[in-house]
Order: C-alpha cells, then structure tokens, then sequence
C-alpha cells in the first residue's frame, strides 16, 4: 500500500514512456503525420549514413572525456577534502562544493557567456593587453568549449559520491598501510581506491548519464561542431517535426548509455552505489 | 592536523592545498564573474564596463513575463517537493519489509537516474500526445518532475528509515502506541532530517529543472524555460541579473533548510511537552 | 502490589508458530502465577524469543491461544496488551529524554501530567537513576541505559513483564550486578517476570522457575534445584551446567562399562536394563588414591590423570578412564593440594544419588 502510489506513478510515467517510445521508432513520420504501418525503415536509416552513427559515437566520446576529467580532478580534491583539511575548515569547503548543486545548470552553462563570448571577459583582456588585435571567436561554440563548460557543470556530480565514500575509510586504516611501509602511492592503490569503489562508480556513472544526454550546454555554446545526439534527439519533436524518428535516435541513446552503466555496475553493484551513500 | 599528513610528505600536503584551491577557484569564478556583470552599466553581457548600476534588477521585477514565470517555478516546486517526499517515504518504509516485487521496486526508482532525461522527455510528450493529453505545467510538466524527483527523495530518505531499529518502533507499540501515534511520536521525529533534505533537494531540483520542462510544458512558462527564451534571444546584463536573483534563491531556500535543521538538532525534540519539572 | 486477581498471569495454551514452514515454537503451554519470575532458557534457535514476541504480541501464534489474568490476548495488538517488554538492544526512544522514555507509555493512557511526573520519579528511583532524569539516553552506559528501559516498562505496572535477553549486551560484571538489581526489583514491585536467556547461570540465579525450551518445545518446567539435580532429558543435563557421560549396560541394579567397572545406579534407576548412558557432574565428583575404599553410598572408577589446571577458585581435573572416555573433576582448590600429578592413577568418586541414568541413543548430543 505504501509503495503503490509510486509505483503507479512509474508505471504511467517511466514504463509507458519508455514503450511509446519504442512503438513509436515501428512507424515512420510523414508530411501527413504518423504512418501507422510497422516498419524497420528508422533503423534502417540510422545505420544507412555514417552521419548518425558518427555523431553517436562523438558524444559518447565526450560524455567519456568529460567523465574522465571530471573524475581526475575530483580524486584529489576529495582526498584533500576528506583527509588532509583541518576540522574547522570542512564544513564551509564542503558547502562551497555543494552550493553548486543548488544552481540550474542553465545558468551555470550561461555564465560562461560573458567570459568567452565576443565581447566576454577573456577576449577582452587579451586585446587590452595587446596579444590579439581582434576578438577570438574559437573560445565559444566549438567541442572544447562544450566539453569544458560540462566539466565544469558536472564536477559536483564527480566530487561529492567521492567524498562521501572516502570520508568513510577509517583513518587507522591509512595510519597503518604507512606503519607497515606502504608508500602514499601504494596506500592510494590498495586502500583508498577500492574503498572509494561505490564513489568511484556512483560519480561516474551519474557524471556519464548527464552528459551524454546533454541538450542545453552544447545548443548553448556548442556552435555547429559542439553538437551532440541529444541535440538532435531534441530537433525531432521541434522544427522538424519527425517524432518516430527521434523515437529511434532515442532508444539508440538509452541503448549506448544502459549499456556502459551495466559495464560499470558489473564491477560495482547499483545497490551498493545507490542505496548506501 | 589529520591522520593521512603523517604519511604525506608537506610538498604533498601543499600540492594538493594548491590544486583544490584552482578547482574551488574554476568552480566560483564564472558564476561570480556573471554577478558582476550584471551591475554592468552597457548593453552587451560581457565587458567592457560601462559603469555600475541597478538597472537590469529593476528592469526584471517589473518584467511581470519573469515574475509569472517564477512563481510557476516555486508553486511547481513546492508541489513537487512535497508529493516527491511522500511518495519516497512511501517506498522507504515499505522497502524495511519483504514483499512481492520489492528488488523491481527499488529497481525502477534507480532507473530514472540511470536514462538520459531527454529521453525520458521525450517519451514522456509523446505518451502525452498518444493519449490526445495537451502539456503544460500542472499536467505532464508536474508528473515529468515527479519521475524524476522520487527518486533522490527516496534516496534521501532510505538511509535513516533504514537505520532504524525495529525495536524501538515494537518499544512504542509495547507501551499502549497505535501504529498511527508510533509514527508520529517516533519514527517521524527521528527521519525529520531525512525528509527536510528531501524536501529541499526535490524542491532546488524541480525548481532549477529545464530539459524536461521545456519539452513538457507547452506554452506556459517556469523561471529556467523563461530564461532560456531570453538568453537564445536577446541576451543582455538583464539574463544575469535574473539569473543571478534565481541563484540567490535557490541558495536561501537550502540555507534556510540547513539552519532549520541545525536548530533542530540543537534543540532536541520531544514527544510532548517535558515531564513536569522535579 | 500488583492486583491480586485470582488465578495466574499468563497463560501459553497449546501454542505454535510457524516460520516458513517450520515450527519454531511447539505446542507450548505454560501458566504463570501472579508475581512468579520466570526463566525461559535455551540455545539461540530454541523458540524462546518468538515465545516471548508471541506473549508481547509482536507474533501472533498459527495455533492456541494466550491469556492474560484470564482474558483471551491471542490476537491483539501490542497496544493492547497490559504487558511491557525490556529488549536486549534497550530500544531506548534516542529523541526524548530520560524521564520522556519513561513517561511514554503513561502519556499514552493519557494518565494526567502531575501523576505521570510522580510515576515517572518512583520507576526512576527505584532503578537508582534519579539524577538522570533530564539526560539523552544516548548518552548513559549500558547499564544504565538498561534500567531506563527496566522503568519505562514497570511504571506501567503490566500484568507481566517481559525481558528479552536484557542483560547479554552486558559485560560481566555489570550483568552480575544487574542480576542482583533485577531480583531485588522483582521482590519489591512484585511484578511478574517472564525472562529470556541463553545463559544457565542467570537463570539459575535468578529464577523461581526455569522453563528450558528445546527445538520450540518445553523440555522441563521446574525449579533451579529440579532442572539441576534432576533434569529429565540429557539435553537438560548438558545444557544447565558440565556434565561427565559414559556409556554403559545396565543389569540388576548397576551399569557395566565397557572395562567392567561397575556403577550402582540410584533407587529410581534400579529397573533399567541394556544401553544407558551415565551422567554426573564435575563439581560432585571427588579423587581420591588409588587404594582409598569406595563407601557404600559412592561410585568408584579408576583414571588417569591427564591434565591439571588451576583456574583461582577452583581446579579443573581433566581424566582418562581405562576404557578410554574422558570425564572432568572440578574442585575449589583446597581439596586437591595432595593430588598426584599428571599421568598418576586416581579413584574418582561421587555419590550414588547424584548419578544421572538415561536412555542411550544415539542421536543425543547437543
């Protein structure tokens, strides 16, 4: 009884969406609207030009790089955070790190604006201290800008599960890998590194999931070339219009990203990840 | 000093200080640099600087497009927060016991986490359509939110009703409690933080949702779906200023939770009004 | 001080429980007299928790029923049931104060705020832990958290009170203590008491009656004299308390072992023929040299000695009789000053009536 509200509530609104979608990609889209005639054509189509399958595979690879980098930066801040600062500090150092959680990421996505835009903040300087003579158009709306705009937005993400699970590795637990002669490399290899395991995974696996699905960072400082599949997902049920085949670009999307989940929590359980934070 | 210093030498200590301080400083530099400059006195949303002024925060609180929208955006919020954490506590306290279909259950409430949420989106409009169902804010937006929000509540909530100890509960119920009246007197008081978290969390996450929204709502507006249309339109030190009253938001809803909690825990709580004084 | 109804407190009539297809509890009936302290006493798994769940109404029996002063109880609620549980884990409410926990379960009988104030006073004093009325149990030992949860049940004055292992999360000594505390409790609210143990010696010690539960059926209801001097089945025997055992034949009177030596059995036993196996206690057990003479009143076997360990108060003697069983004396110190050291031969005696005959099956062991 008490789990039923809920469990209607994901019925209605996760499986059933899910399904649609699925029905959906059978039928194609016409001028005339949905041709209700089962059909493989939209997968056909997905694989008959590299175009889709390229940019697939393009955003995959930067949802991969960002999550990396996210997760590069997140081990030592987490680390210092969880063992290295002072008591007094911790609280405010980690509120400072949670505080961005609590911003939209269209915001924070915009902020980026008025530093890299034209007429933002970096060109400026640079032109008044005379190293360009013209405005830099290449710092906004290319790949690089999205995917550091995306590190920037996800690092929360990456850095909070670390914490969280390196706060818990028993202090005596170092103390004593270095009594025993473990140098800090080999304590962050057999100690912290698998103890932080579920951080490990929780953090990217949530830092992967947001970025491969990402509409508004690339749409806003993407430019042509900064792209990705969601964008394109999202094309379909506005100007063009073709809901089928975004159903289909949809479950590709899901398919990649369910895919690379279940290599992650084939090492980590979910259970493990999720419900013991 | 902590416990790993012992084993790190102090160039280490001090590298890693130095790094978390660049990573503190790339994480708050944009957002501050976006305040700033929505004091900007010029038209253009980056420099150079025309002079400070209040214009742009004057120009949005009579711009009555963002305080609609806004209010949407907190009203939704508020709805959200509120059905989100119920339904989570829902599944939390069923989660305690074993019944048919329970690992499915708990299954499905991570899913949302784990789907791109513009596929969830869009699967969600196109449900709507099928059914001839029109969006909008207190329809599909409302339910689109949900089925993303239940799950941090249930998330947030889980780990203190997991937690506690059953007997404490059997205690109440052995000394004259009804189930109701255990609830309330002991399981409640004692997972209040769990719900207070979830309430804010739900709330700042519907609150700051766009994707979902934009797909879901139609032609009606929230605060990021509003902002959206004028940053892809006409961006101006106007989009900071809103932007900037939207974060400032957000922050005193979290920390006027956070202190209520605190006060909370400072205080204590009881069940009723102390035993008489002795 | 109790109500003095007439007829017993509780009643368990033919109960059993049922946990995915095994009964762990057996067809148990047991009445408890008004102001009795009772001891259930059993192995982890032995069905006297759920028991004792099924008395507060946590558990509601598949068969039987359980009444309370005379009222069928079977299937009410906790809530409703004048009884109050002490649980091992204390369940102490960790958001309320000390004298909040123990009000609780006034408040809910809506009892009026200057009583329950008063109430909650005298169950305070009478567990010694007056002066924390105002604390957080969080913050009390275990000890004292235990009374806190001891209080808060008797201020309700329940027919029954039950304990639920109270005292295993103890440390020794604080839980010989505690022993003490709780007889001196009983014998002053005159509450009746219904307590959970695995531990033979605190049943012993404490109890007017010990109930030892096996496999979720009664094995013997008796006093701590009965169970010990007299336990009816050998898993009694073993269970409260060390036991020797040898294997022998009986005919006529006496049992053969299998090196001829003969134990006289005692009156009772006197008719049993064939297989039995032979019990008696360490601490009845004496040595004596080799050449003493075996008394008419005493049992004699040879052995030798293989281990000696002094242990304080007493000394453990571990034998070997000639047939090659093993059997352990066990005496206070100063008995066995002039003892032979290991590998000697002695004569291990003990009395006639304090040898146990059982059946020998070959199932038995615990």
């Amino acid at each position: 009884m008490q789990v039923g509200p809920a469990v209607a509530l994901f019925l209605v609104f996760l499986a059933a969406p899910l399904t649609v979608t699925i029905g959906m990609s059978l039928f194609r889209t016409t001028i005339f609207g949905v041709d209700w005639t089962l059909t493989l054509a939209n997968y056909a189509k997905f694989f008959s030009e590299w175009l889709y399958t390229d940019l697939l595979l393009k955003s995959l690879r930067m949802a991969a790089t960002i999550t990396v980098v996210v997760i590069l930066i997140s081990f030592p801040v987490a680390f210092w955070l969880a063992k290295i600062v002072r008591p007094g500090w911790k609280i405010t150092l980690l509120l400072l790190i949670f505080a961005p959680y609590w911003v939209s990421y269209v915001i924070r996505t915009y902020a980026w604006m008025p530093l890299l835009g034209r007429t933002g903040v970096v060109n400026y300087v640079l032109m008044s201290l005379g190293i360009i003579d013209a405005p830099l158009d290449v710092l906004l709306f290319n790949e690089f800008s999205v995917q550091l705009v995306m590190v920037y937005i996800f690092l929360p993400f990456g850095m909070v599960p670390l914490y969280l699970s390196m706060d818990r590795i028993d202090d005596n637990l170092l103390r004593a890998a270095a009594d025993l002669g473990s140098t800090p490399a080999s304590i962050f290899r057999h100690i912290v590194l698998p103890l932080s395991a579920p951080g490990l995974a929780g953090g990217t696996i949530t830092v992967f999931v947001l970025a491969i699905g990402s509409y508004v960072t690339p749409r806003l400082v993407g430019g042509p070339s900064g792209i990705m599949f969601g964008n394109l997902i999202a094309d379909q049920f506005g100007a063009s219009f073709n809901w089928s085949w975004g159903a289909t670009l949809s479950i590709f999307l899901v398919t990649a990203t369910l895919a690379i989940v279940a290599l992650i929590s084939s090492r980590v359980s979910l259970n493990r990840i999720f419900l013991q934070p | 000093m902590n416990a790993t210093s012992a084993s790190l030498s102090r160039n280490a200590v001090g590298a890693f200080g130095l790094f978390a301080v660049a990573v503190y400083f790339f994480l708050y530099a944009p957002v501050v640099t976006m305040v700033i400059l929505s004091f900007n006195d010029s038209i253009g949303i980056g420099l150079p600087w025309g002079g400070f002024t209040t214009r742009w925060y004057r120009e949005s609180f009579a711009n009555t497009l963002a305080i609609g929208a806004f209010f949407n955006s907190v009203r939704l919020a508020v709805v959200v927060s509120i059905v989100s954490t119920t339904l989570g506590l829902g599944v939390a306290l069923a989660s305690r016991r074993i019944f048919k279909g329970k690992a499915l259950v708990l299954n499905a409430l991570i899913l949302p986490l784990l789907i791109p949420g513009i596929v969830l989106a869009v699967g969600q409009i196109t449900l709507f359509n099928v059914m001839g169902f029109l969006p909008g804010l207190w329809g599909a937006t409302l339910l689109g939110h949900l089925v993303y929000t239940v799950p941090f509540a249930f998330l947030n909530i889980f780990p203190r009703v997991h937690r506690f100890d059953p007997n404490i509960e059997a205690a109440a119920a052995d000394l004259g409690a009804t189930p109701w009246v255990v609830f309330r007197t002991i399981l409640l008081p004692q997972i209040m933080p769990g719900l207070i978290a979830s309430l804010l969390f739900c709330f700042t996450l519907s609150f700051d949702e766009f994707t979902r929204t934009l797909f879901l709502i139609g032609s009606e507006n929230t605060l990021p779906v509003y902002f959206w249309s004028i940053i892809l339109t006409d961006p101006s030190p106007a989009a900071s200023a809103i932007a900037t009253l939207s974060v400032l938001f957000s922050l005193s809803v979290i920390g006027g939770g956070l202190l209520l909690l605190n006060l909370r825990r400072r205080k204590g709580d009881s069940d009723a009004t102390p035993v008489g004084a002795h | 001080m109790t109500a003095s109804i007439d007829g017993p407190d509780l009643e368990f009539s033919g109960v059993t429980k049922i946990f995915s297809g095994r009964a762990v509890v057996r067809r148990v009936s047991l009445t408890v007299q008004p102001g009795e302290f009772i001891a259930v006493l059993g192995p982890s798994g032995s069905g006297k928790s759920t028991l004792l769940k099924i008395a507060a109404g946590f558990e509601f029996p598949d068969e039987g029923c359980i009444l309370l002063r005379g009222k069928d109880v079977t299937t009410e609620p906790p809530y409703r049931r004048n009884v109050n549980t002490v649980f091992q884990s204390y369940a102490l409410f960790p958001h309320m104060s000390v004298a909040d926990n123990v009000a609780y379960g006034l408040r809910r009988k809506k009892v009026p705020q200057t009583e329950i104030a008063h109430k909650v006073k005298e169950a305070l004093a009478l567990v010694g832990l007056h002066r924390f009325w105002d604390n957080s149990p969080t913050t009390l030992s275990g000890g004292e958290q235990q009374r806190v949860a001891l209080a808060r049940a008797l201020v309700n004055r329940p027919a029954v009170l039950l304990l639920d292992e109270p005292l295993s999360a103890l440390d020794l000594k604080i839980r010989r203590r505690m022993q003490i505390e709780l007889k001196r409790i009983h014998q002053e609210v005159g509450t009746t008491f219904l307590f959970v143990t695995h531990d033979q010696e605190e049943a012993l010690v404490m109890a007017d009656r010990i109930v030892v539960m096996r496999e979720g059926a009664l094995e013997q209801v008796g006093t701590a004299r009965e169970i010990y001097d007299a336990p009816v089945t050998p898993f009694v025997a073993d269970f409260v308390g060390e036991l020797n055992w040898l294997d022998a034949n009986a005919s006529s009177g006496a049992a053969i072992l299998s090196d001829g030596a003969q134990i006289k059995l005692p009156e009772a036993s006197q008719h049993r023929r064939g297989p039995v196996r032979i019990g008696f206690r360490p601490e009845k057990m004496r040595l004596a040299p080799i050449d003493a003479v075996i008394g008419p009143q005493d049992n004699g076997v040879r052995a030798t000695i293989t281990s000696v360990t002094f242990q304080g108060p007493i000394t453990t003697v571990d034998l070997r009789l000639t047939d090659g069983m093993i059997v352990r004396c066990q005496s206070s110190a100063t008995d066995t000053i002039e003892l032979p050291e290991k590998g000697g031969t002695v004569l291990c005696l003990w009395q006639i009536g304090s040898t146990l005959v059982f059946d020998a099956s070959p199932t038995e062991q615990t």
